[in-house]
This record gives structure tokens, C-alpha cells and sequence, in this order.
């Protein structure tokens, strides 16, 4: 039998569920909204939040003298990542179908999650540098400055280095099968 | 939300469910999945219904969310699934006698990629190439294209 032998003459659906059963799903999920959010981001909170907790209490273990100050800057730092998973999250998931074809919202989540993707490998090993050179400054005014930008280089590199073991780790499955569907698309 | 709201959207769902059942049987392999996948549009839809403004047919924005949910909850659910495709495809075919021919296809059809799939589901529910065009978002003479080679694909599956 051919393929074209099925068109419209196939019920593909098999099932059929009544107007009370629909309903009962319906009330069953909507009320368990809260557990439908995204729980990658609430990992990559989850573990900033750890992060932070981490380098406040080294702060304080080693008894740094400027830990109050270097305290804030971590809890300032850090909300400012909760915000920025927050609005990741909205951004990802935000669809239009209304408006947009399949093909469409399938692109611009790609090329969203890509921005992310690329943006994390910049971002986070500038960020580590910059603040392990604030770091060394923060703990003696009279310390050699090559010395200061190596440990900074090392830092960044560092942070490249466990943002990428992350970011595969969390999203290299997803960003792929994303890709793939997405050329799916394109080509 | 309003409860009235709601119930105008269960009422759409029921009337509706069919598509929704054809992007789950055509995406899962057993009851459960679909159930789940079932559920997962439901609460997309849901989530879309109150901007629904009518600017796209109903039926092609049910379908491009039920699409794109199917397409996208397939990679957090079932990823543990690739090696049982071939063995379900294999036995079946042994017993190709008894089966029907449907089944046969609806086992070839979960080998194809899950855009392909799409495709193929469209098509099977004789869609123009306009609406597969409106819902895909791709060009009708692309849409005919990439047919023949998921056909292609499919012929050489079930063979």
C-alpha cells in the first residue's frame, strides 16, 4: 500500500476524550502551573545562589578585611542574575502562535538560546577576571599589577572554562535538538 | 480568568480534541505519553487562549502550538526512546501478516525526525499546501519538496 493511499482516509487520532474528562485534566494542570516552571532556570539559580553563599562565607572564613564590602558586591551581583534568569526565562518561553508560524517561533528561540549560549562564554569569564582584579586590588594597594592581570587572565580562563563545562552540561542537549529542528526548518 | 472563560475553552478543546490526539499519537508510542503530551499542549494552549484574537484560523494556531509542543517535549520526555523504536519497528514487521498496514506506517512514521513528523501528519489529514504553508511556515512550493523526500524517506522505511 502506498503512502499516498492513507491521505485523509487515516484516523490519526484513536481516541476521543468526553467534555467531563477534559475539563478534569484541564483543572488538574492549571493548578499545578507553579511546577510547569522552567526547572533549568531554577538550577541555574539554584546554583548561582550556592556560588554566592560559597564565596561569601570564604570571604569571612579567610577573615578578608574588606568582607562586608565584598559581601555586597556578591549579594548585588547575585540579584542581578536572579533578574537575569528571570527575563531569560520569560524570553525563552515566550511564543507568539497567534502570529507566528511554527518555523518562526522555532527560529527565534534558536537564535535567542544562541545569544544566551555565546553571550554566557563572554560574559561570565569577563566578569570573573574583573573581579578577581578588583579582588587584588581590594586586598593590598601595593601589589605588583602584572601579577594582578595574570591572576585575572587566570580567572577568565578559569571561568571559561566552567561555564562552558556547565552550559553543557545543563543546556548542550536541548541547544542541539534545537538546532537540528531548526535547519529542519531552514533548509 | 474567568470561569466562563474556562468553559469557553474546554468547549473549544472538545470540539477541537482531534488534533490534538493525531499530534499525540503520532509523536507518542503508548498510552501514558499521550496522556502526558495530551495534558503538556493542553497547558500551552491554555496559556496562549487568553490572547487569542482571532487574527489566525482557530484550528492552525491549535495546530502550530500542539506542533511545537510535540516537537519540543519530546527532547525533555522521551530521549530513552531511540533504542526502542527499532526493536518495535523489527517486531512488528515480523508480524506483518497479522498487523495492518496502518500500524506499519504509524511504526515508519516514529522513525522519522520529529519535523518530518509533522509533516507527514499534515499531509495524512489531506491539509492544503496553503494551510501546511500557514502552520509550518514555509513556502507552499518548499512544503511540496520536503513531502516528497519525507515520502521518499518513509517508502523506503516501510520497505
Amino acid at each position: 500500500m502506498e503512502i499516498e493511499d492513507f491521505k485523509g482516509k487515516i484516523d490519526l487520532s484513536g481516541v476521543s476524550y468526553s467534555e467531563a474528562e477534559i475539563e478534569s485534566i484541564f483543572q488538574l494542570r492549571t493548578k499545578s502551573t507553579i511546577k510547569n516552571i522552567n526547572r533549568k532556570m531554577l538550577l541555574d539559580a539554584l546554583l548561582m545562589i550556592i556560588t554566592a553563599i560559597l564565596l561569601i562565607s570564604l570571604t569571612f572564613a579567610i577573615g578578608l578585611r574588606s568582607r562586608y564590602y565584598v559581601s555586597t558586591q556578591i549579594i548585588g551581583l547575585s540579584l542581578l542574575l536572579l533578574a537575569h534568569y528571570r527575563l531569560k526565562y520569560l524570553h525563552l518561553n515566550k511564543s507568539d502562535f497567534h502570529h507566528q508560524s511554527i518555523r518562526e517561533v522555532i527560529s527565534s528561540t534558536y537564535r535567542t538560546f544562541k545569544k544566551y549560549w555565546i553571550g554566557y562564554h563572554i560574559v561570565v569569564p569577563l566578569m570573573m577576571a574583573s573581579l578577581s582584579f578588583k579582588l587584588m586590588l581590594d586586598l593590598s594597594h601595593d601589589i605588583n599589577m602584572l601579577f594582578s592581570i595574570f591572576i585575572s587572565v587566570c580567572s577568565g580562563l578559569v571561568g571559561l572554562m566552567v561555564t562552558n563545562i556547565v552550559a553543557k552540561k545543563m543546556y548542550h542537549k536541548e541547544y542541539n535538538k534545537l538546532k537540528e529542528v531548526y535547519q529542519h526548518f531552514e533548509h | 480568568m474567568t470561569t466562563e472563560k474556562q468553559r469557553e475553552f474546554i468547549l473549544l478543546i472538545d470540539e477541537y480534541q482531534k488534533i490534538l490526539h493525531s499530534v499525540c499519537r503520532i509523536y507518542t508510542d503508548n498510552t501514558i505519553d499521550h496522556e502526558d503530551l495530551f495534558q503538556e499542549i493542553l497547558v500551552q494552549l491554555w496559556k496562549g487562549y487568553a490572547n487569542y484574537k482571532g487574527t489566525a484560523k482557530i484550528s492552525t494556531w491549535i495546530y502550530r502550538v500542539s506542533l511545537y509542543t510535540a516537537i519540543t517535549y519530546i527532547k525533555k520526555v522521551m530521549k530513552t526512546r531511540t533504542i526502542r523504536k527499532e526493536t518495535e519497528y523489527e517486531s512488528v514487521t515480523h508480524q506483518k501478516t497479522e498487523e495492518s498496514e496502518e500500524e506499519l506506517l504509524f511504526v515508519a512514521i516514529k522513525k522519522l525526525e520529529e519535523a518530518e513528523r509533522g509533516f507527514i501528519l499534515l499531509y495524512l489529514e489531506d491539509k492544503s499546501y496553503k494551510e501546511m504553508s500557514s502552520i509550518l511556515g514555509i513556502s507552499e512550493s518548499n512544503v511540496g519538496v520536503k513531502l516528497n523526500r519525507i515520502k521518499k524517506k518513509l517508502k523506503s522505511i516501510m520497505t
